[in-house]
């Protein structure tokens, strides 16, 4: 998935441990072959290339939950979720803390709305040329959430599924004490700013502490509001931790699209997380 | 719009349907299997009663069970039961001493045959399947054909099934020795019966699954018992009931692993109704114990008790103004119970089932409080041997 | 006795609204948890018992008849 992962099992045998690592191996590859955009001989590429265009697509039942799993991100965040909107990076170089001229950005944003798409499984399509679908922000959390649920139908009870960042539990120690997830500092990425205990859903984290955007003299991150095309000026970063690893991506993500009112919207949502604002502040709610 | 539990609430629910459609969906049979019965059952004699013998019916039972794959969305499912039962049957009552009913058996010892077989194709599309079933019943005397179709659905959290099934059968009885015996119809007779059975079960939490269900039951033409007899008004006429019958039932299933025991416990109720003013409970349960060694041992106890029909009586002293009237013991009040012991030991690609049935049954078992009961209930032991096969 | 079945069976789907993961569904794949594990012992005393009883269906539609007694 183009960042190191990591999986650490508990297993009873040599050979149980061989088959988990196939099985996960054979999942994760699956997966991307399917999902990811940067392979051109993905359902996603395809349906990408073909935008505008007569073409449909069937869906499967994975494809077609999560296209509506989306759908519920896309409606939870008052449309800020919107997998369309990786197009957006297309006008932005973030080096140059400049911004880009005004009809260009003004030309992506109308290729951004995932309420535009009309949602049939039979016969899915982009209904405009230019339109682009990004699933990068939930299949690496729902590959974490489904290797823990696989691992853990196939008989292995305790176990963590890191998914570069993206973390989802199979079950705790053995001896039933948590697994310890530590968050980086921004300052010094070496050294943790908390540890978070986890005995079972998932983790996940927005935000990079390290990059960021300067425009009339403010810091602002990376991640660009679907609806403006602007970069947002919010968070520095957040780690959310939920029953599930891909409902935790969502928040976060959400959350740092959220800007200034991100505090008051991960209280109103009432779920574990960690903020950092730009200043380094801490915030965690547990 | 996004206010607190509905956002946790809304990715919740669309991320438990996200990752079970990597779950176990409805499939069709990956492997082939093959089973095969021995039913050995055997009814006890009865005590008090006159005529040819006071033996009842003895049945051996073999039975076949193949069931394949054909494509991947298609199997089908085959099977086939020969019967061989020999013994006498309940004719009719008397009235004894003491105000004492007396049961009249058949003559000489009766031997038949019967056989069946059944083929059912299923079409399996992601969440749903679709089959159509078509069975056959051969007897001298009896003749059935029918043919159901079913539908499955199950949610898209895979979490709860809806099944419909309907079925529709053409009988026809021609009863043997119609010139010796003038009670039993000397011409052919026809039976017409229809039903629909609809169920929802769901999983209620990791240990338990409940199913619920009703069906409906409809019966046109000869439903009399051609070689049963009455002595009503100081004659010998035939058993005669009505041209039809309606019955309902409410069902439940539930199953319930015991993690502690490493056992799995069945709880079977279902109410029945119908036209003829029956009703009836039936209570099962059964245990099944997984032991070491892959051996499995399933005790049972099954409680059954049912209501009479309105126009049953144990010995007619009164003309019907319906002219309805039937001695049968099956349409009387009265309760049974079973108890059985079942043992299963698993092999590699193979099993084999040994189990032991009792069925005792009386005028006031269970909810039954039949003041007279009838002398023709029924006591039988049911010894089944099996072997699972599937590769 | 219907109507106080049919409540307590209704009340425990309402009841129901904590899902269960699917790694979690792992019981119900197990023979004995099936509701009808065997499925031939099951067909033959549905026979038996619709043959010797008043009372049939519930868990299946009718069939054919036969003429046993």
């Amino acid at each position: 998935m183009g960042s190191p992962c990591a999986l650490s099992l508990y297993c009873e045998s040599k050979l149980q441990f061989e088959d988990l690592i196939a099985k996960s191996l054979e999942l994760v590859n699956r997966l991307e072959d399917t999902y990811s955009r940067f392979k051109p001989e993905s359902l996603l590429s395809k349906v990408n290339s073909a935008a505008g265009s007569d073409a449909t697509f069937p869906l499967d039942d994975e494809c077609w939950q999560l296209f509506n799993y989306a759908d519920s991100a896309y409606k939870i965040s008052d449309g800020l979720f919107d997998v369309t909107s990786g197009v957006l990076r297309q006008v932005w170089d973030f080096k140059s803390n400049k911004l880009p001229p005004i009809d260009k950005l003004e030309a992506v944003v109308a290729l951004v709305g995932w309420h535009k798409i009309k949602l049939q499984q039979d016969s899915f399509s982009l209904p405009h040329e230019g339109m682009e679908l990004d699933l990068g922000g939930i299949v690496k959390e729902y590959a974490a959430d489904l290797l823990a649920s696989t691992l853990r139908l196939s008989g292995c009870e305790f176990g963590l599924v890191d998914m570069a960042g993206d973390i989802a539990v199979v079950g705790p120690h053995p001896d039933h004490s948590p697994w310890n997830i530590a968050i980086s500092n921004p300052a010094a990425t070496t050294k943790a700013i908390a540890t978070i205990p986890l005995m079972s859903g998932g983790l996940a984290s927005s935000g990079d502490y390290e990059r960021f955007i300067m425009l009339d003299g403010e810091r602002h991150s990376h991640i660009l509001n679907p609806k403006t095309g602007m970069p947002v000026k919010g968070l520095a970063g957040v780690s959310v931790w939920a029953p599930k690893c891909v409902i935790a991506g969502t928040i976060a993500t959400v959350a740092m699209l959220k800007g200034d009112l991100a505090k008051a919207w991960l209280i109103d949502v009432d779920c574990n997380y960690l903020a950092i604002d730009q200043n380094g502040q801490l915030d965690m709610k547990n | 719009m996004s206010s607190k539990n509905n956002v946790l609430a809304m990715l919740g629910v669309a991320a438990t349907n996200l990752v079970a459609t990597q779950t176990a969906a409805i499939e069709v049979a990956e492997e082939f299997q093959f089973g095969l019965r021995h039913h050995s059952y055997e009814e006890e004699g009865l005590p008090e009663s006159l005529g040819g013998s006071t033996d009842r019916y003895d049945i051996n039972v073999n039975q076949f069970s193949i069931i394949s794959p054909l494509s991947e969305k298609f199997d089908i499912a085959l099977t086939y039961q020969h019967e061989k039962m020999s013994g006498a049957s309940p004719w009719y009552t008397i009235m004894g001493a003491d105000e004492k009913p007396v049961q009249i058996m058949s003559g000489a010892s009766i031997e038949d045959k019967r056989t069946d077989a059944s083929a059912k194709v299923r079409y399996v599309l992601g969440v749903s399947s679709f089959a159509l079933t078509a069975a056959v019943s051969d007897e001298d005397d009896y003749k059935s054909e029918s043919f159901g179709v079913g539908y499955v659905r199950e949610s898209v959290d895979k979490l709860s099934t809806w099944s419909f099934s309907a079925d529709v059968s053409n009988d026809d009885i021609n009863p043997v020795d119609a010139d010796i015996y003038t009670t039993r119809p000397n011409t052919e007779q026809s039976k017409r019966s229809t039903s629909a059975l609809i169920s929802y079960s769901h999983i209620l939490n990791k240990n338990t699954l409940l199913q619920v269900g009703a069906g409906y039951s409809k019966k046109t033409g000869f439903l009399s018992d051609p070689y049963k007899m009455v002595i009503a008004n100081l004659a010998l006429i035939g058993d005669s009931r009505p041209s039809r019958r309606y019955a309902k039932t409410l069902s439940s299933r539930l199953r319930y692993f015991v993690d502690a025991s490493d056992s799995a416990l069945h709880f079977d109720y279902r109410y029945y109704h119908d036209s003829w003013k029956i009703k009836s409970h039936t209570l099962s349960f059964a245990w099944y114990q997984n032991l070491p060694m892959n051996f499995q041992l399933v005790p049972s106890v099954r409680l059954y008790s049912q209501s009479e029909s309105f126009f049953y009586d144990v010995f007619y002293s009164d003309v019907r103004a319906d002219g309805f009237y039937s001695t049968d013991y099956r349409l009387s009040e009265y309760g049974a119970t079973t108890y059985g012991l079942k043992v299963i030991k698993a092999f590699d690609n193979w099993s084999i089932t040994l189990s032991a049935d009792k069925y005792s049954s009386g005028g006031s078992t269970g909810f039954a409080s039949e003041s007279i009961e009838n002398p023709a209930l029924l006591d039988f032991k049911l010894v089944s041997l099996g072997f699972d096969l599937h590769f | 006795m219907k109507k106080i079945l049919l409540v307590v069976c209704l009340g425990f789907l309402s009841g129901c609204v904590s899902t269960v993961e699917p790694w979690e569904r792992g019981r119900f794949t197990k023979n004995e948890m099936q509701l009808e594990p065997d499925q031939m012992g099951a067909a033959f005393k549905r026979h038996v018992y619709f043959s010797k009883e008043a009372s049939s269906g519930g868990t299946s539609t009718a069939g054919g008849g036969c003429g046993c007694n």
